[in-house]
Order: structure tokens, then C-alpha cells, then sequence
């Protein structure tokens, strides 16, 4: 095998020149932060298979892509962007091609609502807005976090005033075109709900080609006490991209976060997410679907951090694996020692299809308190043969019969997507995807 | 709302009954760890040579390796230089009869409620009593040889079986396994050793009790049970230890092979001294327990309750390489004061229609920590392979501790694999029904607790079930009841 083209002294040489080229304004302090971060990746270095968290998923074909962290000269046709856009009507709109914010296709103008790109909010020095960045993620715990914060190039900044309780959804587009390939992208989101704002946000990662290109994101979600927020989040990339999702949440008092999650796309993605709830009354909810085939790797972390008493939270994630997929699931609850009361709930259910393919699963609790209701649950298995045969008594052959059992398993999370035309083209993509493993 | 705390401190301190100190004369190395060593407790056995060899071998790859660090368990780091590595009784003798036996040693075992005499008479229970680390009694022999079966110490093993030894000894946990296991290698001092012929019932349950006696001893047991086609086997330990105030490492492997059609029934009560209720003393039981499904249809069980020693370490695991083997664990592990287990198991499956059942309970109270650790991986050509794993954590007290920590990977789609944990305290509702019932607070909890335990206890041989009862209402007493 090819040894990776970096090291990572060159990605952090490459990072410090990036943070050397930024425009200087009030930011300084900002500038530092960033400093700090690509020293701290200097440290940490990239993750291996030794450390726990990355078992399982190797980053070595990743590492031997060398992606590259540079600002990429996008050319598209606003049509090509437009025609992904959310058939309903929406609150407000950030569209981001290649990283990078596209002002003449987005809307920002929503009362009570800021929507704007962390490159306006950080050239215009508002530090107010700024203050938060990293409140929840800190420097970065792993060196891709820190390599972020080094090397953010963009990124959207929504923060719902208090009170304000949106009807219409805000989307968030990510769309990468040909000039991404080779590089890597580093998208760093800022979401905040101030108290009792209530809103939902549609988050979409889609590929207009099929260059290599690796997304390595960062997003911070910050709900205020009694706040509300739906989060509707779809990655669905081209197979050759690779995506990382890093996203922290943080709960006030009462707040309510409800995730669905779609992963279909790119050939190596993962999404971790870390909550942490930090006042009593809050729930976090998170559904998940993963769809793994032929060469894709799908991996979810979850850490849920019950750090106070009387929060809940319940996560229920389901994957179909097809061809050579793999995925990697590993969803850990931690009920530190005063957070009684705490109520937990984890389910990962895995339908394999394949003989070549293979599934990792590890759902952790660690309890260190005792007034607690927790659990986990994880299943491996295969669809049933005498639901099978019921369809197929019924006509249905056994193409048919396969997908229709694999889109019933699928929509009990499907269904948490609000958008209907969103959830139908899911459904959809999702159809496609079986009939095409299925004569492969 | 459950028990007062001050009620509750009260009730779980109850002292370890099975605390003591025999005076026997012994013969104790002095401390540290060298080649020399390796080769006095070599020449003390009259081993041959090949065996010398081998435990040279795995101490010099020992040298080499790092302790791991990997568990959720904390202990001081341990001076591999300041235990001693062999002790035994001095008066070592070719015992015919148990009136040979020093007469000090058998009120031990009385003491412990372990009266060998009454048990070869009534239970039928042949007794290979580990009194330190050398056999002083073995009893039933000649009714086990009738049936070809054959029951002994190591280290008489390795003199009068040595083509068994070397065809299986370290064939399922190798001596370059992991840090303990390479320890135990080159410095075991005995243990059991069974080889059941082919198509044999062993006629009685056979058991070994284990005692850690002399202060500053290492125990390290060595044990190979071989089940052979057609056998069966059903195998006690138990274990308890005199109260004493500095920590012992015991480093113990076990190994079991099952071949074509044979079955192996290992059950453990596990009760060494846990530690004071400050944390000191008590035993580190770093066991590597491992057994080997090789034949088809073969089929290993692992039964323990643990309710002792300060840090229990051990993950007893199959091999299910057999077609249709099973493979089956159910644990009970109690932490109370500032025990620590971190325990669990591993169920390879690569045969096809290898089926296996994982049931562990943990039960934490105090400043005790419980760690449920289990692999489930199934190969890519276990075909049908099944697995079910049930893992239920009981908390008593905000200071304790209980962990989960499965890992499942499945390369074969025609798998079926569950896995199930819930974490919670003893029901109030629950409580509230048995003491309107007009049990008292105590016996509710009692009664709440071996229900929660029922599933494994009744995979234990009778004798041994009410052992493990008795030794949870101890070790509880108060705690819950």
C-alpha cells in the first residue's frame, strides 16, 4: 500500500499558512484560537486503530488521498444548486458550495433570525456571535476536530432569538461541484437557539459530481433553556468523497433536540455525536438510518453525557448493509455520578444482506449513578423468511419481497423526516440503492 | 424510599466470615521473580525438561510485555519483584488417607464449611483441595479410574501424562496470550488437570476448592480439563481466602477443550477476600479463562458467581469452532465496598450453526465498580451462527458504579445476533409490594435480588446453587438484604 502523501507536520505546516493568509481585523483573538488548535493537532496527531473510538475505522486510504486544505474555485450553474433545493417553502436558507457560502443563493432575511456565514460574522470581528465557537467542542480532542478549528474556512452562523418560534424550516445545503476534488473541506456550523426559540433545520451534504474530496466538519448546537429544536440531517455524498461529521450539542434546562439522521452517500463517512446535557428537564432525541454498500464504510459515534440529574434521551439507530458495506456503530451513554434520575435509552438494529459485508457494533453504558432507568439493545440479523414468503404467496418475487421488507425497516426512521418530498426522495434513493445491490 | 442511608452503611458491613489465618509450616520462596526462580519451581515439581523449557520460554516473552491498561479497574501498580512465587506446605506427602492430613489444615477447611470427609461420604463430591498451591488431598481417585477418568494435580499431570500435557497444555490459551496468562506460564505452580476418556459420563461432579493461605504469595493455578468425543464433565471450583491485609495477585489460566459431542460444565463460586470497606487488602483475581469447542457438537458452559476478591479481571470465553457447538456464560458478580470487577466473555464463533448464550448480572453496591465486557464476533463462515446476550446491572447506593461494554462483529449475513442491558436500582415499587406483603425491608430486597439472580443460579449444580445463595444474602447482608 501507498504511503500516506502527508505527514503531519505538512498538515500543519499547510494550516498555520492558511492561518497566516487570513485577513487581519478584530479577529486576533480568533486567530490565536486557531493557533493553538493546529499546535494542539501537532500533538494529537491523526487517530489510529489503537485508540478505542477508531477500532474499527481506519483512515489510512484517507491519509494516502493527502487532501488538501485550499479554498477551490467553484464554477456551477445556479440551476444545478437551485434544483436541490427543498420543494416547500423554508424560514431561511444558507447555501454553501465547496465550503464556501453562496450569499446570491441563500436567504437570510427571517425576524428574530440570524443566518449568516462565519466569514461575514468573522470579517465584521462580532465577537458576540463568535464567542461561542467552540464553547461545546473546545480546541478539538482528536486531531481532525483540532484541524478544523485551525483551518475553518466557512461556515454557517443561525442563532434564533429568544421566543421566536419558527413554522417553515431553515436549510443548510452542502454542495460540492468538480472543483472540490482533492481537497479538503472544512465547514464549521454554529447553531444557536436562545431561550424558548423553537425551529427546525434541514442540513443536506450532496455531491453535483463525483470527484474525491474529503468534508471535514464541525457543527455546535447550543439550546437555550426551553428551547426546541428538530434537526433534520441528510449526508449524501458521492461514493468516492469521504465525510466527517463532528457535531456537539449542548442542552439547557427543558430544551428539547430531535435528530434524524440520513447516511447514504460518500465511501468512507463518519458521524459522531457528542451531547451533553447541562441543566435538568432536557431531552435529546436521535434517530438514525445507515446504508452501507459496496465499498462504503458507515460509521456512528455516539456519546451521550448525562453530566446533571433528570434529562432523558433515547437513540435508535438502524442500518442495512448490502455488497461489501461495513459499518461501525458504537453508541456510548454515560450517566455521570449526581445525574439522577436520568432516563436512557439506546437501540441499533442491523439488517445484513450480504455475505461480504460486516457490521461492528458496541453500545456502552457507563453508570455511575443509581436512580436511573438505562438500557441499550443491539440486534444482527437477517430479514425474515416467513415475512418473505408471505409476499411472495401474495405475487411479489423475491426482489420485491426484499425491498419491500428493507423499506418497511427503514421507515420507522424515514418517517422523522417532517418534509414529505424530502422523505419521499430518501425512500426513493434508498429503493434505488437495493435493486442495485440486489443484481450486483 | 428504600433504606436510610445510615441503616443501609450498617447493614453492608458485614465481615468476611471466611476470615483467617492457618498456621502451617510452610516452604516459601523468598520474593522476586528471576530465571532462578523459574527454575526452582521447576526443579521443586521434578519436572522435565520440556517443561522447564516452556516456562523459561514465556518468561523471557513475558519480560518483553507491558501490563495491559485497557479495563475500567484501578489498583497501585504491582511489584512483580515482591511476591513470592512458590509456597507450599511443608508437609508434603504422598497422602493415603485424609488422616494423613495435617489436622490443622482440615479444621480449615471446616471452619469454611468444607468438611472433605463429609462431603466424599454424603455429597459424592470428589475433593482435589488446593491448600496453597500444592495438592495435599485428593480423595475418589480410585473410583474415578475405574471409570478411566483421570483427575490429579499438574504437576503429577506433567510427570505421569506428559504426552497429554504436551499435546494440549497451551493449545487454547498459548503462552504468549497476554500479560497474565505468560506470567502464569513460567511460574504456575499447580492445579487441576482432567482428561475424561471418550464416551464417559464422569461418574461425580468434580471439585477443587482453592486456597490462598500463606501472606505475599502469588497463587497461580494452572488448569487443563480435556473432555474427549462423546464425554462429560461437570467441574466446581470454589474459592475462598483468609482475611489479610495486603493485596495478593492471582493470575490463573484455565483451559477446557471440548472435542466431537463432549461437554464441559465449569462452575466457579469465586469468594476471596474483597478488601476491607476502605479498599485495602483484598485479592486481584487476573484470571485468562478460555475453552475450546474443537470437535462438533461440542459444548462448553461457564457458570460463576463472583462475589470476592478487590478486582476480579476476567473474561471466561469459548471457542466455538465446532459445528453446532454451544457456547454458554452466566455470571453473577457482586462489588460492594471499593471492589472492582471488569468481567465478561468472548464467544468466537466459526463454526457453522455454532450457538451461543451469554446471561450476566452485575450487582454494585458501595464504592464497588461492575464491568459487563463481551465480544460477540462471528466469522465469515459461521454459517447460522446464534447468539443471544442478556446483561442486567443492579445499582444500591449513589456511589457505585456499573458498566456495559459489548462488542459485536458479524461477517456473515446469515447470523443472528441480540444484544440486550438495562441498568437500573432495585424497584421501589417492587419493594413496596413485598413489605405490604409483610416481609421485612431486608428479606424484600433478599428476595428481589436472587430473583434478579434466578437465571444463573439455576444453571449451577444443586450444591453449589445453595452455596452461591448463601454467599450473595452475606455478601449483601444489608447492603439489600
Amino acid at each position: 500500500m501507498n504511503e500516506p502523501t502527508l505527514s503531519v507536520a505538512d498538515y500543519q505546516q499547510a494550516a498555520e499558512r492558511h492561518i497566516d493568509q487570513l485577513p487581519l481585523g478584530d479577529g486576533l483573538w480568533l486567530t490565536d484560537k486557531r493557533r493553538v488548535a493546529a499546535h494542539r493537532f501537532r500533538e494529537l496527531g491523526f487517530p489510529n486503530a489503537r485508540q478505542e473510538d477508531w477500532r474499527y475505522t481506519s483512515i489510512k486510504r484517507l491519509l494516502e488521498k493527502g487532501f488538501v486544505a485550499d479554498d477551490a474555485q467553484s464554477s456551477f450553474t445556479p440551476h444545478s444548486v437551485k434544483s436541490q433545493f427543498l420543494s416547500e417553502p423554508v424560514a431561511g436558507r444558507l447555501v454553501f458550495v465547496d465550503g464556501l457560502f453562496q450569499r446570491e443563493l441563500s436567504d437570510t432575511d427571517q425576524e428574530g433570525v440570524q443566518l449568516s456565514s462565519l466569514n461575514s460574522v468573522m470579517a465584521a470581528g462580532d465577537k458576540a456571535a463568535l464567542k461561542a465557537l467552540g464553547s461545546l467542542s473546545g480546541i478539538g480532542e482528536q486531531g481532525f476536530a483540532a484541524l478544523n478549528m485551525a483551518t475553518m474556512q466557512d461556515g454557517a452562523i443561525i442563532r434564533i432569538a429568544a421566543g421566536v418560534k419558527l413554522e417553515q424550516p431553515i436549510e443548510l445545503l452542502h454542495l460540492t461541484s468538480r472543483a472540490a476534488a482533492g481537497l479538503s473541506l472544512r465547514p464549521r456550523h454554529l447553531i444557536i437557539l436562545e431561550e424558548d426559540a423553537s425551529a427546525t433545520l434541514v442540513e443536506r451534504y450532496l455531491s453535483l459530481d463525483d470527484d474525491e474530496h474529503f468534508t471535514n466538519l464541525v457543527c455546535e448546537i447550543v439550546l437555550g433553556e426551553g428551547s426546541n429544536l428538530h434537526h433534520q440531517r441528510v449526508e449524501q455524498e458521492n461514493p468516492q468523497a469521504y465525510h466527517l461529521s463532528e457535531l456537539y450539542l449542548g442542552l439547557q434546562a427543558q430544551a428539547e433536540y430531535r435528530l434524524v439522521t440520513a447516511s447514504l452517500g460518500a465511501g468512507w463517512s463518519r458521524t459522531k455525536i457528542n451531547s451533553r446535557f447541562s441543566a435538568p428537564g432536557a431531552n435529546c432525541e436521535l434517530d438514525g438510518l445507515y446504508l452501507a454498500g459496496d465499498g462504503q464504510l458507515v460509521d456512528y459515534h455516539l456519546n451521550i453525557d448525562h453530566a446533571v440529574p433528570g434529562c432523558s434521551s433515547r437513540e435508535n439507530f438502524k442500518g442495512i448493509l448490502t455488497g461489501q458495506g461495513r459499518a461501525v456503530f458504537d453508541g456510548r451513554i454515560l450517566v455521570r455520578e449526581q445525574a439522577q434520575k436520568s432516563d436512557a435509552h439506546l437501540s441499533n438494529a442491523n439488517l445484513m444482506l450480504s455475505r461480504h459485508a460486516e457490521i461492528d457494533t458496541k453500545p456502552q453504558l457507563e453508570i455511575l449513578a443509581d436512580d436511573v432507568q438505562c438500557s441499550h439493545g443491539t440486534t444482527v440479523g437477517q430479514l425474515d423468511a416467513e415475512a418473505i414468503f408471505y409476499l411472495r404467496s401474495r405475487g411479489l418475487n423475491m426482489e420485491q419481497a426484499r425491498r419491500l421488507l428493507c423499506l418497511g425497516f427503514a421507515s420507522e426512521i424515514l418517517e422523522r423526516f417532517e418534509s414529505d418530498s424530502l422523505r419521499e426522495q430518501l425512500g426513493e434513493v434508498i429503493r434505488q440503492r437495493l435493486e442495485t445491490s440486489a443484481h450486483a | 424510599m428504600g433504606l436510610p442511608d445510615s441503616r443501609m452503611d450498617e447493614l453492608i458491613q458485614s465481615d468476611y466470615t471466611q476470615g483467617f489465618v492457618t498456621q502451617i509450616e510452610s516452604d516459601t520462596l523468598p520474593p522476586g521473580l528471576n530465571e532462578g526462580v523459574v527454575r526452582t519451581i521447576s526443579a521443586r515439581k521434578d519436572e522435565p525438561e520440556w517443561m522447564l523449557k516452556r516456562r523459561l520460554a514465556a518468561y523471557r516473552f513475558w519480560r518483553t510485555m507491558k501490563e495491559p491498561n485497557w479495563s475500567s479497574i484501578h489498583h497501585p501498580p504491582i511489584d512483580y519483584q515482591s511476591i513470592s512465587y512458590y509456597s507450599s506446605p511443608k508437609k508434603k506427602a504422598d497422602l493415603k488417607s485424609l488422616d494423613e492430613v495435617d489436622p490443622e489444615l482440615l479444621a480449615t477447611y471446616e471452619k469454611l464449611g468444607i468438611p472433605i470427609d463429609e462431603q466424599k461420604a454424603l455429597a459424592g463430591v470428589a475433593v482435589d483441595a488446593v491448600f496453597d498451591s500444592v495438592s495435599v488431598a485428593t480423595t475418589f481417585r480410585e473410583s474415578l479410574a475405574e471409570a478411566g477418568v483421570i483427575f490429579c494435580s499438574m504437576s503429577e499431570a506433567i510427570r505421569e501424562y506428559p504426552e497429554l500435557i504436551q499435546k494440549y497444555l497451551g493449545t487454547v490459551v498459548s503462552d504468549r496470550d497476554n500479560f497474565f496468562a505468560a506470567l502464569n506460564a513460567a511460574v504456575f505452580s499447580d492445579g487441576t488437570f482432567v482428561y475424561i476418556p471418550k464416551g464417559v459420563r464422569c461418574p461425580m461432579e468434580l471439585s477443587t476448592y482453592f486456597r490462598i493461605n500463606e501472606a505475599k504469595t502469588g497463587q497461580f493455578e494452572r488448569t487443563l480439563i480435556i473432555a474427549d468425543a462423546g464425554s462429560y464433565v461437570s467441574y466446581l471450583e470454589g474459592c475462598t481466602a483468609p482475611m489479610r491485609d495486603e493485596n495478593q495477585l492471582h493470575a490463573a489460566v484455565v483451559e477446557l477443550i471440548a472435542l466431537e459431542d463432549a461437554q464441559i460444565k465449569y462452575s466457579t463460586v469465586q469468594n476471596w477476600y474483597p478488601g476491607d470497606n476502605e479498599g485495602r487488602g483484598g485479592i486481584y483475581n487476573f484470571v485468562t479463562k478460555r475453552g475450546d469447542c474443537r470437535g462438533d457438537r461440542s459444548h462448553i458452559s461457564w457458570t460463576q458467581v463472583e462475589t470476592g476478591s478487590a478486582i476480579t479481571w476476567k473474561y471466561p470465553s469459548c471457542l466455538l469452532r465446532g459445528k453446532d457447538s454451544v457456547g454458554e456464560f452466566y455470571s453473577v458478580a457482586v462489588t460492594k465496598g471499593y471492589q472492582q470487577a471488569d468481567t465478561g466473555t468472548k464467544m468466537y464463533h466459526i463454526g457453522k450453526n455454532s450457538r451461543s448464550t451469554i446471561v450476566s448480572k452485575g450487582i454494585s453496591a458501595m464504592h464497588g465498580s461492575n464491568a459487563y465486557r463481551g465480544l460477540v464476533s462471528v466469522a465469515s463462515g459461521a454459517e447460522n451462527a446464534r447468539n443471544h446476550t442478556q446483561c442486567d446491572s443492579l445499582l444500591i447506593g449513589d456511589h457505585c458504579t456499573a458498566h456495559t461494554f459489548p462488542y459485536i462483529e458479524v461477517r456473515n449475513p446469515t447470523a443472528r445476533v441480540e444484544h440486550e442491558a438495562t441498568t437500573s436500582k432495585v424497584s421501589e415499587d417492587q419493594l413496596f409490594y413485598c413489605r405490604q406483603r409483610g416481609l421485612s425491608e431486608e428479606d424484600a430486597v433478599s428476595m428481589i435480588i436472587n430473583g434478579f439472580c434466578k437465571e444463573v443460579f439455576k444453571e449451577l449444580p444443586m450444591e453449589f446453587a445453595v452455596e452461591a445463595q448463601k454467599l450473595l444474602a452475606v455478601s449483601l447482608e444489608g447492603a439489600v438484604g
